[in-house]
């Protein structure tokens, strides 16, 4: 009787141990250290951000992606169609499960944006409600939203640098437009070339995803087909600056008019006869306070709107409190960060993303100063020139965290000529890689006027084919500066070079001394279909004058990887590779630097 | 740096005056064999090659009333094992000559047990063999070291003895960038014969 007794009462406090300790491990598992330690450094009832991720759309998944199709927007169909989208619409494309969001919403004090893409609301709420939130079964993970910063330029004083720019009327030759003071940026892209043909964008959509747009009726703005505008910090359609309202600034009144400003004798942008929208995020005066679930919601309503084209002068990688969450070099391999999944999904829906690579300079130890969504594989990166095209010193570096060459393309970010938002004909000079990226992506926008049946992918290899740097890219300057005449006229291949190649450099110990291999990965491009029969890989040591790539190895079509062995710590390489069908034709290549 | 030339000259000049008076007397040498274990203290090769086993013929000639002289190899290390990241096939061997200096250190009063001190230079040879075409370094050096020992002999009739000796040989090495250590203790048994001279 006793032991029976003695039996169901351990048998009980198993089982409630069991039950309490599972709890306490879900909970901990849904929790992710970064929103642990943030909750860790805030108050009980200090509001905090965070994203929190569901486990699912809700029921009926084949049903709401019937409809989705049906609500496609006819430009987002168009792009998806060119893109060769599957079955036009997937799980990315439904929108959040709204129960959720309407039991979530009863615990928190905001909800602010819904990401379909990242299948999560973000929200700002106490602890303890994020707390009980991560118990529900439904509630996949609970994350901080960060705040990150974007640094404007640190330049040197104008009297220390080159000329600057250079007025179209000191130069020789028929123009169609007097650019007037920015010329320099324009012509040094080789713009004026396709502006003379009578191309200026039109027909493209371009998101410029920034914050302030103020003194939207500036001289050289006025002309400009704005199709939608949206505050993504305060929910409402105006992009200027409001009395009250938080994130003010106009960086995007300088953006959008290096892309598109038009005035003939002072301003003429790349694109000046593209559409646009405008999505405007949060500022302040010297540093800018970012905080990514506003870009993914931009980007969302991008692909929405149907925007071909997202120029970002924006980027995330140091937490504003400099606190333990910050994202580090080591989170820029294109898929760690919450922005740059965003941009992955966002490119895979066919629209080309061009990002500031960052305004972080070179940083000693050598290792990438890239921000986020730049290190994305999907995404140009856009670095900083001076007039004279050599590198502005604060342009970021790269490699990508897992190897791959950044910036993608460079071109003007020093002393770039744009409208002001001081008045209606007022100009400035402005610095940053924040200016270089309209600058590629208007080009992008010429390329895409020419060439409508281009893929995002298609303008890349188009622009890194054709940029001054093409055949030697490195980790300052990428491919180098754009030729926007020859990308849009480059012949492109039915055959695409494999993605995602990468390097990582490995110490091989023989005991008495050190060798090194570099392990070579790259995945199949999907747009190649089964016309692949190998794939060749080529090196250039760095160190010699030899400028030719010598073939390493040719290896069949089912294999992604190689080993350079018995590498010398002095002996660096640039390597490439390409993809060849049975006919022999190879692809343009794709290229991989190990990190210095 | 000649003044040191010039002193170890002198050095090895009267070292052999002092020699050849003593061969005069009545002196004697032996001829043996130990074997033994050997330690590597380096780390990363002890994982890969590991201690093992060696043997050690030596000559030995004495100096009444002053010291034994030796002249001995060390000979019998050759391990192999996987080395590097791809886990190669690999040798390492490491063998040496020794000339050392045998002093007699009377611990206990056992008759026909004497016990001795050792210490002497010793020229060591290294070698790794890696079974791999992408291998670019040779390892195949040597160094100049030291040796420090003791030992004992049981001397069993006539010339015929035994040996147990422990032995340390510090071996630093840096062929290329690393600095390695193949130094280590010996432990040896053997044994010898020895002749007597009568000039």
């Amino acid at each position: 009787m006793i032991n029976s007794k003695l039996f169901k009462t351990i048998c009980l406090i198993l089982f409630l141990s069991i039950v309490i300790t599972s709890g306490i491990s879900q909970k901990d598992e849904k929790i992710s250290p970064r929103m642990q330690r943030s909750f860790d450094k805030k108050g009980h009832g200090e509001n905090l951000v965070a994203w929190i991720y569901f486990r699912d759309k809700g029921p009926g998944k084949l049903q709401k992606i019937e409809e989705a199709k049906v609500t496609l927007n006819i430009r987002s169909l168009n792009r998806r169609l060119r893109h060769g989208f599957e079955g036009l619409v997937d799980e990315y494309d439904l929108p959040v499960y709204q129960p959720y969001v309407d039991m979530i919403e009863q615990y928190v004090h905001r909800v602010r944006h819904t990401s379909r893409w990242l299948n999560a609301v973000s929200v700002e709420a106490a602890r303890q409600s994020l707390e009980l939130i991560s118990r529900f079964g439904f509630v996949r993970k609970v994350d901080e939203a960060l705040v990150c910063t974007f640094r404007d330029p640190v330049t040197e004083p104008k009297t220390e640098k080159g000329p600057g720019p250079i007025p179209a009327t000191a130069l020789a030759g028929p123009l169609a437009f007097d650019y007037g003071m920015s010329f320099s940026q324009v012509n040094q892209l080789n713009v004026p070339a396709l502006h003379n043909m009578g191309y200026s964008g039109q027909g493209v959509l371009i998101c410029m995803l920034d914050d302030g747009f103020n003194n939207l009726g500036h001289e050289a703005l006025d002309h400009l087909d704005i199709l939608a505008t949206w505050d993504f910090v305060n929910g409402d359609s105006q992009v200027f600056d409001e009395e009250g309202q938080m994130g003010n600034g106009d960086h995007g009144t300088n953006t959008l008019g290096t892309i598109a400003g038009y005035e003939p004798g002072e301003l003429v942008g790349p694109a000046f006869g593209a559409s646009f929208i405008l999505g405007k995020t949060e500022n302040s005066e010297y540093e800018r306070h970012i905080e990514e679930d506003h870009w993914i919601a931009g980007a969302e309503w991008a692909d929405t709107m149907g925007a071909d084209i997202i120029s970002s002068s924006l980027g995330y990688r140091d937490q504003f409190s400099q606190g333990e969450g910050d994202y580090s070099w080591q989170d820029m391999d294109g898929n760690t960060t919450v922005v740059a999944k965003g941009a992955n999904i966002a490119a895979s829906r066919g629209i080309l993303i061009v990002n500031s690579a960052g305004n972080e300079r070179r940083s000693q130890s050598g290792r990438n100063t890239l921000v986020s969504p730049s290190d994305s594989d999907h995404v140009l990166a856009a670095g900083a020139v001076n007039a004279q095209g050599n590198r502005a010193n604060f342009s970021s570096i790269g490699p990508t965290a897992d190897g791959r060459i950044k910036p993608d393309l460079m071109a003007m970010g020093d002393s770039v000529y744009s409208a002001s938002p001081n008045g209606p004909a007022a100009y400035e000079l402005v610095d940053g890689t924040s200016f270089a990226c309209p600058l590629v992506a208007g080009v992008a926008a010429l390329i895409l006027e020419i060439n409508p049946s281009w893929t995002n992918q298609d303008v890349m290899t188009a622009l890194k084919a054709t940029a001054s740097k093409s055949e030697s890219p490195d980790n300052l300057n990428g491919w180098g500066i754009v030729d926007a005449q020859k990308a849009a006229f480059y012949p492109l291949k039915n055959l695409h070079a494999p993605r995602h190649f990468s390097i990582s450099r490995v110490v091989n110990d023989y005991g008495f001394f050190i060798q090194y291999f570099d392990q070579l990965d790259w995945a199949p491009n999907p747009r190649n279909g089964n016309q692949v029969v190998s794939y060749r890989v080529y090196a250039k040591q760095l160190e010699t004058q030899d400028q030719s790539f010598a073939l390493l190895t040719e290896v069949d079509a089912q294999t992604f990887s190689f080993q350079r062995r018995g590498l010398l710590a002095e002996e660096n390489f640039l390597y490439k590779i390409t993809s060849v069908n049975a006919s022999g034709e190879e692809s343009d290549p794709n290229y991989t630097l190990p990190i210095e | 740096m000649k003044k040191e030339k010039r002193m170890k000259k002198t050095a090895i000049l009267i070292f052999l005056v002092f020699l050849s008076v003593q061969v005069s007397s009545a002196s004697w040498f032996a001829l043996g064999v130990n074997a033994g274990y050997r330690y590597l203290d380096d780390l990363v090769l002890g994982e890969i090659y590991g201690d093992g086993y060696i043997f050690e013929p030596y000559i030995r000639y004495s100096i009444p009333r002053l010291l034994t002289l030796e002249l001995s190899y060390e000979g019998g290390y050759k391990k192999s094992g996987p080395v590097g990241f791809f886990q190669e096939d690999s040798t390492l061997s490491v063998t040496g000559l020794q000339l050392s200096g045998i002093i007699p250190i009377p611990i206990f009063r056992i008759r026909n047990v004497s016990t001795y001190l050792k210490i002497g230079i010793a020229h060591y040879f290294y070698k790794q063999d890696i079974d791999s075409e992408f291998v670019r370094q040779q390892v195949d050096h040597s160094k100049l070291t030291t040796v420090l020992g003791g030992g004992l002999n049981i001397y069993l009739f006539r010339g015929l003895f035994l040996t147990a000796e422990v032995k340390s040989i510090p071996l630093r090495v840096n062929p290329f960038d690393i600095n390695v250590d193949l130094g280590g203790m010996r432990i040896l048994f053997g044994v010898g014969y020895q002749f007597w001279l009568n000039l």
